[in-house]
């Protein structure tokens, strides 16, 4: 389940950001504050949620690289929009690989959240650097 | 001849991506208008002349399965180009959307890829660039 | 990086491993120009980019195309092909720094922010290539293990 995980984010920063994700030792700390959050719910044979949190630092480069623009994006909206997308993208990439070829889910629109959940334990968590800076990506299952 | 394309898609920044593959692709494109969702796409079908639609599956209010029925159930619209540009992975319902008379394009995809698709769904093998003036580097 | 307007040249960069080689030709003004790129980011050697900027892909595709819009092409006519970005070690997980595979990902991004598309490529994978730009006909040939074939 780590294994899709790590190679549906690893494909969707390649090719919606242009960036090169490298894998980071797996006991490392996923709590951080300077980071922006999303969350996308699946529902179908198995259901659950996927977020994916990114450093600030990284965020507005992966904006420009996924837009083409030549500045790197601030615009709040921006931001989060584009986070939702990869979000989504990691979501519908990892599934088949847990669920089976054929499954069908329904996947929720990305919705922003604060911090991570206290006390909830994720199934799996792909943790990346991305050039300088951290993202990470966690599993949970209902 | 100009074609005139429709995005739908619930993501601003995925319908960014699409409009400047498709501005870069070497195709002529004459207006692009953008829906958030199935819902608002067929308000703008209904009053505009549209060559080719790009339709996400996954989206609030109506999504874009209910978009495609209706498009093909409506005697005006039912001949439109599609092409649906998904995250869906479910092979059975790749075969399902595809039986729709659709392409079908995965994400995460390249911009090379698209553009071959939409190449293929038009009919048009090269064309003159409409590339946009705002070049920063070269 | 060859650039040429000579309709008898052929332009050639041989063994491409893990550079890439970059071809861009415009068949109306029948200009052609041969990149051979080792590293993605200059950043790691601003000294060594100033003095060779042809080395990297972020400093040496732009001195392609500006090299070619002065031998008379034009950016929305240029046809840009690509080979190379092998990884050339006996198997993908043991070529730690991929620089192949951040070669490609490098020009792509570029590229894209540029709104210029690829045409044609052949990358990746575990061996070498020999790319030849034809300037009669624009015809971009590989030569792979003996085997010769058009992208």
């Amino acid at each position: 389940m780590e294994q899709a995980l790590y190679q549906a984010a690893i494909l969707t920063f390649e090719e919606l950001g242009f960036i090169f994700p490298i894998e980071r030792p797996s006991d490392d700390e996923c709590e951080n504050e300077e980071s922006t959050r999303v969350s996308v719910k699946f529902n179908g044979s198995v259901s659950g949620e996927i977020v994916l949190q990114v450093e600030n630092t990284i965020l507005p480069t992966i904006a420009s690289n996924m837009l083409g623009t030549e500045e790197p994006l601030e615009d709040e909206e921006i931001l989060q929009d584009v986070l939702g997308e990869l979000a989504n993208v990691i979501c519908g990439n990892t599934l088949p690989s847990i669920a089976g070829k054929n499954e069908v889910f329904r996947l929720e629109p990305p919705r922003k959240i604060n911090k991570l959940e206290a006390g909830e334990k994720p199934a799996a968590i792909a943790h990346l650097d991305v050039e300088e800076s951290r993202a990470d990506v966690l599993l949970y299952l209902n | 001849m100009s074609l005139n394309v429709l995005i739908v898609d619930d993501s601003a920044a995925m319908r960014s991506i699409i409009q400047k593959t498709l501005q870069i692709s070497g195709l002529e494109i004459g207006h692009v208008y953008q829906a958030k969702n199935g819902e608002e796409a067929l308000v703008m079908l209904e009053e505009n002349w549209v060559d080719l639609a790009l339709v996400d599956i996954n989206m609030p209010v109506m999504d874009g399965e209910t978009l495609i029925n209706r498009v093909r159930e409506n005697p005006d619209l039912a001949e439109l180009p599609i092409v649906v540009v998904s995250t869906e992975s479910s092979e059975a319902r790749i075969v399902q959307l595809r039986s729709k008379d659709v392409e079908f394009i995965h994400k995460p995809f390249a911009p090379e890829t698209l553009r071959e698709t939409v190449f293929q769904i038009t009919g048009v093998d090269n064309g003159t660039s409409t590339l946009p003036s705002s070049n920063f580097d070269f | 990086m060859k650039i040429s307007s000579r309709s008898d040249d052929i332009l050639i960069t041989y063994a491409l491993g893990s550079c890439l080689g970059i071809t861009i030709f415009d068949p109306i003004a029948k200009v052609g120009g041969l990149l051979h790129v080792m590293l993605p980011a200059s950043i790691v050697n601003p000294a060594k980019a100033a003095n060779n900027p042809y080395m990297f892909v972020d400093t040496g595709v732009p001195e392609l195309f500006k090299a070619c819009y002065k031998a008379g092409a034009k950016k929305e006519r240029l046809v840009l092909k690509v080979a190379g970005g092998a990884s050339l070690q006996n198997n993908e997980d043991s070529d730690q720094f991929q620089i192949g595979k951040r070669n490609f990902l490098m020009l792509r991004k570029l590229l894209w922010k540029n709104n210029v598309l690829i045409k044609a490529h052949d990358v990746g994978e575990n061996f070498s290539r020999t790319m030849l730009l034809e300037m009669s006909t624009g015809n971009v040939i590989l030569k792979i293990n003996n085997e010769t074939t058009i992208l």
